[in-house]
Parts: structure tokens; sequence; C-alpha cells
């Protein structure tokens, strides 16, 4: 995989994103285009957008982060869990790809999602909410394997749903916080990030967030190689007015 | 002449010192405040408060400084009220817009770089003073405009909420079908990922036109990308029509000919 340093051109696939990464005297090259699944594109001059960095003679970095803003998850099938039932699922996330100057400071120079996400709106009404990206999902039971396709260029997030409210509750939509999220990468070269858990405790009661600082169990022996790009801030979630709507 | 001989210089050289340390230790309260209130009220009720500081401080530095020159501050108080009943009557517009742009300033329905369109008249707020309301209008002209007609105007703020809702209105022929054309706009809103999912575009079949069906796409945008995305957006559901062949709706012209007048030209040509 091509995470990690690179000294020479080089060019890859990840998602939806095309890039080449050109080394010339004093600096870097950096062009990317977008372009669908199984499509082809031409690295023609209008097409690609290119960058360049002036900087000393040093390699540079790509490394997988979480997007740099919360996403709301649509369930393609509504989760209807009963009371007192907790339910783990899957979902899996298209991360960035952050190109960093290796040393002496690391510093970023871009970061390039590995798919466009919608922009979506999550709040109460049109005046108070935040920005969020929109990603349906099919929050399946079983793990994901590394034979899925782009399997290798999204992080996967176990999320627990407990509800633990009397009646039985229809979650179509959920907030993930994924600026608090670390990436860990484990031995296939699947990527993961922080366990999540979530209470739902009835419409009255506010819900309880929970993010697991360690890699989840499933993603064991894995290494951490990316941090949150925003601090935990314990384990409550502040910031989502609602976790689920 | 005799009023300025009877104090010694010394009075003279005290009373401009009070003036001037007066008019430095205002400046150095006036920014105080301003920096106390910094994070605690807004921007124009910061400014407002660190000049009515700076006011007070110069006055009775002022007064300090007279009275050290043996001026009689009754009789000179006393003259000053009447003066005051005199530049009352004359500064009537000048206080209401002072008090109007006061009420503004705690009302707060705009802050400085708020978008607003009052009365027609479109722009960015510059400042907001004591007498009046700069806006910055889209073609770099200056618009000042007096508090007291902001007051009573009928003011929209547009980057209030950071989302707004574009409304496009769009036509096709007679010909088309409108449950094909509304999925087609419903498909060109979503493919776009400026366009918020949620709030969910509408796509509403507005009615039937004389010449037209007329729909209106209504979708929600980030207020700092509003202009780009709907221009991107008008171009995509034009080149989606093109690709799927929906007719514009174009305004039929029909010709009525009399048969008879018709006939009589018909014979007249050559």
């Amino acid at each position: 995989m091509m995470w990690g340093k690179v000294a020479e051109d080089c060019e890859g696939r990840l998602g939806e994103l095309v890039f080449w990464l050109r080394k010339m005297q004093g600096g870097w090259r950096i062009g990317w285009i977008y372009a669908e699944k199984d499509e082809v594109p031409e690295m023609t001059a209008d097409a690609v957008l290119w960058r360049r960095f002036a900087m000393p003679e040093v390699g540079i970095r790509l490394t997988p982060v979480m997007p740099d803003t919360p996403i709301v998850l649509r369930p393609a099938a509504p989760l209807t869990i009963f009371p007192g039932h907790t339910e783990k699922v899957y979902v899996s996330v298209p991360v960035v790809l952050r190109v960093e100057s290796d040393e002496p400071v690391p510093f970023v120079l871009c970061e390039l999602a590995t798919r466009r996400l919608s922009l979506s709106w999550f709040g109460r009404d049109t005046k108070e909410g935040r920005m969020c990206y929109a990603l349906k999902t099919r929050a399946r039971e079983m793990c994901p394997s590394v034979e899925e396709p782009d399997a290798l260029c999204r992080a996967i997030c176990p999320l627990e749903v407990v509800n633990a409210s009397r009646e039985a509750r229809a979650f179509e939509r959920f907030c993930l916080h994924a600026p608090r999220m670390n990436i860990f990468r484990d031995s296939r070269g699947l990527l993961w990030s922080n366990r999540s858990r979530v209470t739902y405790r009835g419409a009255a009661a506010r819900e309880e967030a929970f993010l697991d600082p360690n890699a989840p169990d499933e993603s064991l022996p894995s290494e951490c190689i990316a941090w949150a790009r925003e601090a935990p801030g314990g384990n409550g979630l502040p910031g989502i007015l609602n976790f689920f709507a | 002449m005799k009023f300025f001989s009877t104090l010694p210089y010394g009075h003279y050289f005290v009373a401009m010192v009070m003036c001037v340390a007066g008019v430095l230790i205002a400046n150095v309260l006036g920014r105080l405040v301003e920096q106390l209130l910094e994070k605690r009220v807004n921007a124009q009720l910061r400014m407002v408060l660190g000049k009515s500081v700076r006011f007070v401080i110069v006055l009775i530095a002022l007064l300090c400084a007279l009275s050290h020159l043996q001026i009689n501050l009754t009789a000179l108080l006393g003259a000053a009220g009447i003066m005051g009943v005199a530049v009352g009557f004359a500064s009537q517009t000048s206080l209401s817009n002072v008090i109007c742009g006061l009420f503004l300033i705690l009302e707060r329905p705009f802050k400085i770089g708020d978008i607003i369109d009052i009365d027609g008249t479109l722009g960015v707020v510059d400042s907001i003073d004591f007498l009046s309301t700069f806006i910055r209008a889209f073609d770099n002209r200056l618009i000042r405009i007096p508090n007291e007609t902001m007051m009573k105007a009928k003011i929209t703020n547009i980057t209030s909420f950071p989302i707004r809702r574009a409304d496009l209105p769009v036509s096709v022929a007679y010909s088309e079908d409108p449950a094909r054309v509304m999925q087609l706009l419903r498909d060109t809103c979503n493919a776009n990922p400026a366009c918020l999912v949620e709030p969910e575009p509408l796509i509403i079949f507005a009615g039937l036109g004389k010449t037209s069906l007329d729909f209106t796409v209504c979708v929600w945008i980030d207020r700092t990308q509003f202009l780009a995305v709907k221009n991107s957006l008008l171009c995509e559901i034009k080149a989606a029509f093109d690709r799927e062949k929906i007719s514009p709706a174009y305004p039929p012209v029909v010709a009525h000919v009399n048969p008879d007048e018709f006939e009589f030209l018909r014979r007249r040509a050559p």
C-alpha cells in the first residue's frame, strides 16, 4: 500500500481520487483529478489540478486521516432496535489523503478526499445546527473484508447502538464525529477507526456517546498511523445536537 | 486681554497639561474598555462604550482646566444650558439618528460584515456609527444611510443563518413527461456535492403555464457558496436536459391567414 514515505515520483488511485506526485528541483508538484469507478481519467493539462510546493529537498509522506467535518450516516434501511438490545454495526468512511513533508518538521501540503461527499445540515432546524458530510451506509453486522473494492482507503468504524429506553426505536441516521477519531492499520492493511458507543435512553433524555480511545478489538494487532484532528474532550461528544435522529 | 494677563503663565501651562493628559488618559481608558469587553459584547456596542468613555474623560479634563484658569463654570454651564436648548432644536434629526443607532446596536438585526438588503440596496455592512450606517455595495460604492432611515426600513439580512435556499424556476415544453423531468431534476441536485442532502431538495411542479410546464427546484446551500452553487446547478440542469433531449419551452407563434387576403395576394404576385 502507498501509505508512508515517498521519495520519488509516484502516482496512484484511491477511490475516486487519482493523483500524481512529481519531484522537481526545489520542491514537489502534486496533481489530482476525480474519476468515477472504472473510469480511466486522461491526464490532460486542463483536467488535472496541479499545485506546486517550493520546499527543501525532502521526501513527502502520505497519511490517511479522517474527514475534517462530522459525518451524518444514513443506513440504507432504517435500523430498528428493540428495548434493552445492543446492536453492533460496521460503517466504513472514505478517508482523506494527507500529503505532508517528511522532515525536519512535518508540514501539511494538502489534503485530498478519496471520495467527494455531499454536504448535509444536521440540526433541529435551519437556524441551529452544523454542516456535516452525508454518507449512505449499509451499516453491516459483519466486519468488511480486505477483498472489497476500495477497502484500503476506507476506515472501518465499529458502532455500538444501545437502546436503553422502553420502546423500540428506528434509527434513520447517526452523526459520527469523524474529526475526533484516530486511524489504525491492522496487519492486513485495513484501516480502522475508534469504536463508538451511543446509548439512547428515550426521547426526553439526552443521548450518551462514548468514543473508545484505543484501537478496536477486531483490528488487533494494529498500529495508530494518524491521530485525531481534534482532542477527544472526554467521553461525551459536545457539539453534536442530536446523535440520533 | 485683561483676563489673560491676570493669571501667571504657570496656570496656562498646567491647564494645557490637564487637557493633554485628559486626552491621553481618555484614549488609554477607552482602549482598555474596548479590550475588556472584547469577548463580552459585540463590536458595535464596544465601539460606542469606548467612545463614550473617551468623551466623558475629555469633558472632565476640559472642565478641570477651565476651573484651574479661574473661569466661572456656573455661568458657563448656565450659558451651555441655554445653548443646549437652541442646539437641541437644531439637532433633532441628529439626535434621532444617535438614538436609532443605539437601538440598532442593541437590537442587532445585523452586524458588521453581514450582507443586507435595505429597500432594494444590497451590500455588506461596513460600519454602524452614531449617526449613520455605511453599506458597501457589490459594485464598490459606499452608501451612507441615516440610522433613523434604517430603523424605519424593511431590512433583509441575507447572511443571518448558515444555510440558504435557492429557488430555481425551470420550464420545459408541454410534450415532456413531468414525472421524468422531476426525476431528472432530483438526480441533478443529488449529484452536486454542494447541494445539501438535508434539508432535502424539493422539486415542485409549479403549474401548467401558457406555453410550458413550470417547475421550481428548491435546494439548500451553504451560504458561503450560494452563488457558485446556484450557477453550477443551473449549468448542470441545462446539460442534463441536453443529454436527455428534454425540449425547452418555446412560446409558440400561431399565424392566422385570412383566405380572402391570401387569394388577393396570390393574384397580385408576378
